[in-house]
This record gives structure tokens, sequence and C-alpha cells, in this order.
């Protein structure tokens, strides 16, 4: 019977009943009548023909048993050959369930990130219903749009405002730090969340009375699990946040971190409490500040496309009773034509995607090839024993077994085989998983995914499974089912064994193919990262530590700061082996600029603009980091805030200045001395910005400032302390060859003696700078070692297939060497079988390579992707390996003892 | 799927029927019944029941169509014909029971 028509009696099994039942009722019937003819009363005839008839039920079960319980039964027949031929041949089950684990458990765990970073929407009610603003390209708002927005919509059934912030738990000295986030008090109803206990914020906390009254807090799931491990008397406790107490008015529900995919809240505070926290700096309060991300609920039933231009509308009038009064008409214009639209939040903000998207996809393409490779070397292990089982499969023929039966009895055992390499890739997945995400995740940037296996991955794992299992089954099941049981029967091995011979160089050549494939993009990849951490950065990290203080909550006064970093400076300089220190308000890598437009006087005409990134500094800055000053003087502790404005610029913007005057100069780095140029100051962090000259003293050599990929950007660095403003954030560069435990204690005691609530973070430059690397050394990584495991797949196999193919012709060989071969000779007719199938998949795989390796040119850095030493490399490493598996099989030809061989045959 | 090859019993069932549709055309079950039991003179004599899971099961492997029709006294029955598949498997199956009974009938002559 045909599968379908068992599936469709399982379906529709009520109805096919009914039938039989009328149709034996109609029997029964019949008979009734031809018994009543011949003279019975209607209750004998019906009595006599039921008897006759037999028990229907019993025929009913018959019926359907010949359907189902056949089929089953057969299943269930397979199954059990199936593990029984398994069993028989542990070391074969072992090594194939085994490649098959690892291949499916390298894509279960890409799979696992792949959802849980790209695909898995937020844990939250009707998650399709939710959209984000987006001005422009920008999905962020100022606090007043978001006010105004929030009074005048009504596109949204409810809509909340969000920011990620990071909060110090600590009372001073070294930071503390929890991961926070403000949000509007609509924001648990718009996401339809209950808090998992005490109560959420609502709207009420967007007013609050007073200061201190905005002062609650909703703790993470996981955070009230670590902190104060899910006790509920957390409740109404006080947590310090920077200094400043709040009170625990809930929990948030399990599950849900957050709107931004990769980040995890531990405390949630009121958007209505960020004045409270942050004092006179407070973006809330100053209203030009791009901080909020404004997201809500569609009502129900309008079509996205009329929100939009309902959006477009009410956008206008939002900008219009927005806009900062000290803005000047071209930045007005700019603000006034910013567009909204709406963009979806099913899933989240993905910033960790977005940036992580490319090394993800790429990592998914290696595994699949391995994946690849694996099944081809199972097919290769499995043919070779269904070879070995020849015998088997044509008595079974014999005995009259059908072809179909076979193959389905192979293809059982190899789903088997798949299953059991997929259970077991369930279980290497999440650590493989978890490793990826610490690989990937940067020291001050953690990425917090839920790596549960999810009914998605379930489904994942076992379509792969169920695919790897026709794949590399279909190959031995069709052969065999192709075996003319005479000539299996005939002879176990010799003549049946070249059609599968060629087949299985097949699979070798396509395994070398796709391994070179993995191995020239390793290449790639490796070159890549060598470069960019070979790059000329134009600083030397090394044996530099970096100190952020922040004293914003230190208690001391703006204008006091600018004594206080002096005063640290000179701590840090005074530590016993500190070779040099400086400060600045950027560190170079650490992922965050200061730009600003400067405009150099040309004497005649026009300034010429030009957009910089711009750097405060100390004196020692350079020397500090190893940057050598080209022409001019550093900053000097002489130029302070009553002194003339000076700075030091880089080549880029030196070249690039020069070159915009009038006639166009040619550069040199004196000649750039002397240049003026008008940047904007504020005096405080409200006050209005006035433009004043500075003069530039000194040129340094281009160095890396927020990438190491992207090219140097004009940089302008100015001494702090002719910055009008105090800073409250400093970072420190201290050169030391002190290892950072011994340094940390003196640093520690240094930053307390000098303020006791200052606190401060503390790492290395070196760290910094891999962090800066953090998707190539992922990639390259697991590309290494991803090429290396295809490899040696690709090795098993070749060496299999040459093994095979030396134990079938031992008789061949036996005559050979009777015939005068010589060792030498035998070798090389065997490496000489070899040589086909590995040129021929090397051959493939170049093409291959050159093709796939285009894709992925925006990952390269300093390397084309046809480049011909990585090429070459990659090759070389290939044949190398080959030659190795061809080899043992080689030398196993040589020492063949010709009378014995012979004598087998 | 395999046949049953191994049982004679319902392999000789098997093959009443197809011989029955093939040389009487479309029937219902119990006229195959009928007609099984006269042909043999009543000598064989299976449980009546027993031949609807052996139509279910042939007509299944498409040896046999069935469909629903009308008797010539108006009732609804279920009426059964033979497929070419049907015709190709009876032509094996009278050659299988011909070396049967033949082996069997020297057996009986000989030993």
């Amino acid at each position: 019977m045909p599968w379908w028509s068992k599936l469709v009696n399982l379906v529709r099994g009520e109805r096919h009943v009914d039938e039989l039942d009328e149709e034996m009722e109609f029997h029964i019937a019949m008979r009734a009548e031809e018994r009543r003819g011949a003279g019975l009363s209607e209750k004998e005839a019906l009595e006599a023909a039921r008897r006759e008839f037999g028990n229907p039920a019993l025929q009913r079960e018959r019926a359907r048993d010949a359907d189902i319980l056949q089929w089953l039964d057969t299943c269930l027949q397979d199954l059990r050959f199936a593990a029984r031929s398994s069993a028989k041949s542990p070391g074969l089950t072992a090594v194939v369930v085994l490649s098959l684990a690892l291949g499916i458990g390298a894509n279960t765990a890409l799979f696992t990130i792949t959802n849980a970073m790209l695909l898995r929407t937020l844990p939250v009610a009707r998650p399709q219903q939710l959209y984000a603003l987006q001005l422009d390209e920008n999905d962020t708002a100022t606090n007043p749009i978001w006010e105004d927005f929030r009074d005048h919509q009504d596109l949204f059934s409810s809509a909340f405002a969000w920011s990620t912030e990071s909060f110090d738990t600590s009372e001073g000295g070294a930071v503390s730090p929890v991961r926070g986030a403000y949000a509007s008090g609509a924001v648990f109803r718009t996401l339809g969340l209950q808090p998992a206990l005490g109560r959420a914020f609502d709207e009420a906390a967007d007013h609050p009375g007073s200061g201190s009254d905005a002062a609650i807090a909703l703790l993470g799931y996981d955070y009230w699990q670590r902190a104060f491990g899910g006790d509920a008397s957390a409740l109404g406790r006080t947590l310090r946040l920077d200094g400043k107490p709040f009170r625990i008015v809930g929990v948030a529900p399990a599950g849900f971190t957050g709107i931004e995919v990769g980040e995890r809240f531990d405390v949630l505070v009121p958007l209505a409490s960020e004045p409270y926290l942050r004092g006179p700096e407070s973006m809330l309060k100053h209203g030009a500040y791009w901080w909020l991300v404004v997201a809500g609920r569609l009502k129900e039933g309008v079509p996205l496309a009329q929100a939009q231009s309902r959006l477009q509308a009410l956008g206008t009038g939002v900008m219009e009773r927005t806009h900062h009064p000290e803005w000047k008409p071209q930045i007005l214009r700019n603000y006034l034509g910013r567009q909204f639209s709406l963009v979806s939040m099913a899933r989240g903000l993905n910033y960790a995607g977005t940036e992580l998207r490319k090394p993800v996809l790429i990592l998914n393409a290696v595994v699949i090839l391995v994946l690849l490779i694996a099944c081809a070397n199972v097919a290769n292990l499995l043919l070779a024993r269904s070879a070995a089982r020849g015998r088997e499969i044509s008595v079974r023929f014999a005995l009259g077994a059908s072809r179909a039966r076979i193959a389905r009895q192979l293809l059982t055992e190899s789903l088997l085989l798949a299953f059991a390499g997929g259970a077991l890739g369930l279980v290497i997945a999440p650590p493989v998983a978890r490793l990826l995400l610490r690989a990937a995740a940067t020291r001050r940037e953690e990425l917090f995914l839920d790596l549960h296996p999810d009914p998605a991955v379930l489904a994942f794992t076992t379509c792969v499974a169920l695919l790897c299992g026709l794949l590399f089954g279909a190959a031995p099941a069709w052969h065999s089912a192709r075996v003319e049981p005479q000539t299996g029967l005939r002879a176990a091995s010799g003549a049946s064994g070249d059609r599968r011979g060629g087949l299985r160089a097949a699979l070798v050549a396509f395994q070398v193919a796709l391994s070179l494939v993995l191995v020239i993009g390793a290449g790639l990849f490796l070159s890549t990262l060598r470069n960019l951490t070979h790059t000329d950065l134009g600083f030397q990290p090394a044996d530099v530590l970096l100190v952020d203080v922040d004293l914003s909550r230190s208690g001391i006064a703006d204008a006091a700061r600018a004594a206080f970093h002096q005063e640290l400076l000179a701590r840090f300089r005074a530590l016993p082996g500190v070779e040099a220190a400086g400060a600045s308000l950027v560190t170079p890598l650490a992922g965050n600029t200061w730009q600003a437009t400067m405009r150099v006087e040309s004497g005649a005409g026009q300034p010429v603009s030009i957009h910089v990134h711009y750097n405060g500094i100390t004196p020692g800055y350079f020397h500090t980091l190893g940057t050598p000053l080209l022409a001019g003087r550093d900053i000097s502790t002489g130029d302070h805030s009553n002194s003339a404005l000076v700075a030091v610029v880089n080549e880029t913007f030196a070249r690039r200045a020069l070159a915009g005057l009038p006639g166009g100069r040619a550069y040199s780095p004196a000649a750039a001395l002397g240049l003026r140029f008008r940047k904007e100051f504020r005096a405080s962090f409200s006050a209005p910005a006035v433009e004043k000259v500075v003069e530039v003293v000194g040129v340094a050599r281009d160095a890396k400032y927020r990438t190491i990929r992207g090219a140097v950007p004009p940089t302008v660095y100015m001494g702090i302390a002719q910055e009008p403003q105090g800073s409250a954030g400093l970072s420190y560069e201290l050169r030391t060859r002190m290892d950072l435990s011994a340094a940390a204690q003196m640093i520690r005691a240094a930053v307390a003696e000098a303020n006791p609530r200052a606190s401060y973070t503390l790492r290395t430059f070196d760290s910094q700078a891999r962090d800066a690397t953090r998707p190539e050394r992922l990639v390259a990584a697991f590309s290494s070692v991803f090429g290396g495991l295809a490899l040696l797949l690709a090795a098993i196999g070749l060496y299999g297939v040459l093994s095979f193919s030396v134990a079938q012709r031992r008789g061949e060989i036996g005559i050979r060497v009777a015939m005068g071969a010589t060792p030498g000779h035998i070798r090389r007719w065997v490496v000489r079988r070899s040589l086909a199938t590995v040129a021929a998949g090397a051959a493939g795989g170049l093409g291959l390579a050159a093709w796939s390796t285009a894709l992925v040119r925006s990952m390269l850095y300093g390397i084309q992707p046809g480049d011909p030493l990585v090429y070459t490399a990659g090759l070389a490493i290939l044949l190398a390996i080959s030659a190795l598996a061809a080899y043992l099989p080689a030398r196993r030809a040589t020492r063949l003892d010709p009378v014995q061989a012979l004598r087998q045959e | 799927m395999g046949r049953h090859d191994n049982d004679r019993l319902q392999g000789t069932l098997d093959l009443l029927v197809l011989k029955v549709l093939a040389s009487r055309g479309r029937m219902h079950g119990y006229g195959i019944t009928l007609q099984i039991q006269q042909i043999s003179r009543e000598e064989l004599r299976v449980e009546e029941g027993s031949l609807y899971p052996a139509l279910h099961r042939m007509a299944q492997d498409s040896l046999i169509s069935a469909e629903w029709g009308t008797t010539e006294n108006k009732r609804r029955a279920r009426y059964y014909e033979i497929t070419p598949a049907g015709l190709e498997r009876l032509k094996q199956e009278e050659e299988n029971w011909a070396r049967l009974t033949s082996a069997v009938a020297r057996f009986l002559q000989y030993a």
C-alpha cells in the first residue's frame, strides 16, 4: 500500500470505518433476505446472517490494522534492525555519530544565536503591534520631542520612552556597575507586562511631586535573583544608584530583559528620576540631547500605512513646538525638516545584531559547509560499510526482499544515526553557543542573549538531522538497492566495489573542495585580524593602563574639578613604576567620539570648514601613548584658562587645512604651525556656545581615533585646562610595566587619597584594543577551528577511500609485487590514485573559494579576497594533509605479502 | 509494502476474489461471497466477514477499485472492479497456485 493512502487512512479514519460498516450491514441484510426467502422468520434470518458473517467489529479492526499496524510494524522492525546493526560496529557508529554531532551541534549553536539575536520577538504581549519612532535614520529623540509627542499623538494606544544607562551601586572607589534603564510610566502597560513581584510604575511616575518621589526602582528578574537571592523582602528596601537612594517597588517578569537585543537591565527607574540622579547635567532638563527611544503600541485595526502618514502630519507639529531657542537658522532648518517614521519593535532594538549580523551570517555559512563535509564523510563511511554488507544485502534479496524494502531499511539506519547525532548535537550546542557569545562580547559590552533551547531551536535541529539522514543515507541506499544479487553473492569484494569507488572518490573530492574553501576563508580572516592588530595605530597600547575617573557623585564642585584632575595626575605620576602619565576626555578605540566642526581662517575670503574629531588632553598625553610630535610643541602646563588658546592637530587635519587655503599650500608639518581656527566653547553644560580663535602650536602623527578599520580622521587636541567647563569624567593613561593586579592596589589608594568618593574603572589599553577587533576575532577564531575540523574530516575521508581501495586490490597489488614492482612503484601507484581525487576537489575548491570569498570582501582588512599567498598556503596545507592521509594506506600496500594476498584471492 | 506470501489462506482468498472479479466483472462484496460459494459448490466456506478486510486491503493496494452504486432493488452497495495491476497479480497468483498444487500432487503421487 502506498504510504500516502496510509496517511489518508490515519487522517480520515472515521469516515472510512463508516463506509466499511455500511458495506458489512448491506451484506448481512442481503444474507438475511435470502434466509427469509428460505422460510425463516425475520428475527431468525437476521441472527443466522449475523452468525455466518462473524464479528463485524473484528473485521473492522482487521481492515484498519491492515493499514496502520503493518506499516508501524515494519517501521519498528527496521528500527530494531538498524539499532542492532549499528551496535554491531560500535567504532563506525561512534565516528559517524560524533562527526554528525559536531556538525549538527555547531549548526544548532549558531542557529541558537541567530535566533536569539535576529529572529526572536520580544517576550511581551502581541509584539507585532509595537513600533518605535524614527527621525530620519535616527532612533532616538529628545525629551521635549517625547513629551510633545506623548501629549499630541493619537496613533498609539499607549507609548513610552526608554533609555539605557549604567548606574553605580558603590559608595565611591572602584565602580560597581549595574545595568539600568530609564523608562516612562506607561512602559509596562504598553508592553502588556505584569511585574513578577510588587508593582510596576504607572503614568503617575511621570509627574512626581518632588525630586525623591520619583526615586523608585524595579529590579530585573535576574538581578533580583543574583543580588537578593530572589527574596521577596527586597521590596521596600533601598538601593543606592550613583549614591542616591531608590526604593525598590517591584520585580520585572522573568524573561523580560529590556527592549534591546543583547542588553539586560538590572534596575529600571522612572524617566522622571533622571534629573534627581544626574543633577545639573540632566539630559531631561537640558532638552537638546537625543537619548530617548520612543515606542508604542499601534491602535487596534489601524493599518501601518495610515499610521505612517498620520505620524508625518503629527511630526511637523511636534518639531515646530520643540526646537531649541539657541539653535542657528541652519540647524533649525535641518531640525524642522526631519521626518518621522515607524519601525517595527517586534524584535526589539538591535544594535548588537546590526554590528554582528555579518560575522554571524558568515559563521552560519561556515558551519553549514562543515556539516556538508561531515555528511559526505558519513556517506562515505556508510558506503564502505554497505560494501562490507554486500553479502548480507544480497542474501536478503535472494530471500525475496524488494529493492524498496532494502533501501528503506538502509535509510532507516541513516536516519537513526542522524537523530543520534542530532541529539548529541543538542547537548553540545549550548556550551558552544555560550563560548561564541563570550567571544563576541567585549569586556565593556557584554551580550545578554537567552540561549535556552526553545521550540524553534528544537525544530531546527530536528530538520537538520532529518535532512542529514536523507542526504548521507541516500547514496548507500540507492547503491544497495541497485546491487545485483548474483554479483553480490559471487564476490563480496572485487568488481562490485568499482562503481561505489567512483562515488566515494566523488564524495572525497567534494569534501576536499569544501574544506579548501574553509581553509582559504580562515586564512583571509586570520590575515585580516593580523593586519588589524599589526596596523600602525599611531600609538603604543602595550604597557598602558587606563583609569576612567568619574567625579559626578564625588561632591566636588564644577570649578574645583580641574584642580582635582591635576592633583590626581600628579599622584599617578609619583607612583613607583609609572613611567609616564597623561589624561584625556576620550581614549582611542573606546568606541566613543567627540566631533565638531572647526573653521580654519584663511586670511582672505571664506574660512575652510573641517569636520574634526576632538579630544581634550593633558600635557604628557602624547608622550605616554607614544605618539610622536612632528613639529611644534606639546600642550604644556603654561596653557591654562587665562592664556591664549592653543591646539595640537594631527597630520590629516594639517594636510586638509593647508590644501583648503587659498591656492592650496603644500603639506609639511611645520607649515601647519600658526594656523588659526575657530571653535565653539560653552562655559557650562547648558550655557550658550561662544566661538573663539585657537592657534595650532604642534602637529602630531596620525593616530587612530574610534576604530582601527576606519581612516584616521582630522583630529584636534586641546588642553583640558583651557576648557571652560570642568569635566566630571576623565580617562588617565599610565605607562607602566606593572601588571594590572599589582597596579590596581596602588591606583585604588591614589584615588581614595585624592577623594574617597571619586569612582573609577581600571583596564589595560591592550584589552581595549582587543575589544575593538571583536567581530574579526570572532570570525577568525571560529573559521580557523572549523576549517581545521573540515580538513580533518576530509583527511579521514581520503584515508578511508584509499584504505578501502588498497584492501580491495590486494590481489592486484600482490601480482604487481610478484612481477617485481618495488615498494616505490606501489607507493606511487596508490598516491596517484588519490592525486586525481584531490586535484579534482582542489580545482573545484579554488573556484568556489574565488566566488565565495568575494562575498565577504567588506569583512576583510588590508587583504584582497583573491590574495594569491592565502590561496597558495591553503592549497599547500590541503596537499600536505592529503599526502599524510594517503601515506598510511600506501605504506600498508607496500607491506603486503604477495603470497598471502594472492592466496586470499 | 511486502505481500503476505507466507499467509496461504489469505493468499487464496485474494486469488479467489481476483478471479471472480476478473471473470464476472463489477460486483459487490455479497455478490463475491455468493459467487465463491456457488462456483466452489459450497466447498470453500470462509467466514463471510473476513472478506471485507481483504477487499479493503486489495483496494488500498490498487489491485481492485471500489465505488458506491445501487443494486437492482435500489439498495446502496459498494461495488468492486479489478484493475490492470490486479489482473497482473491474478496471473502471478494463478501460476503460483498451479506450481504449488502440481508440486503437492507430485509429492502425493511419488512419496
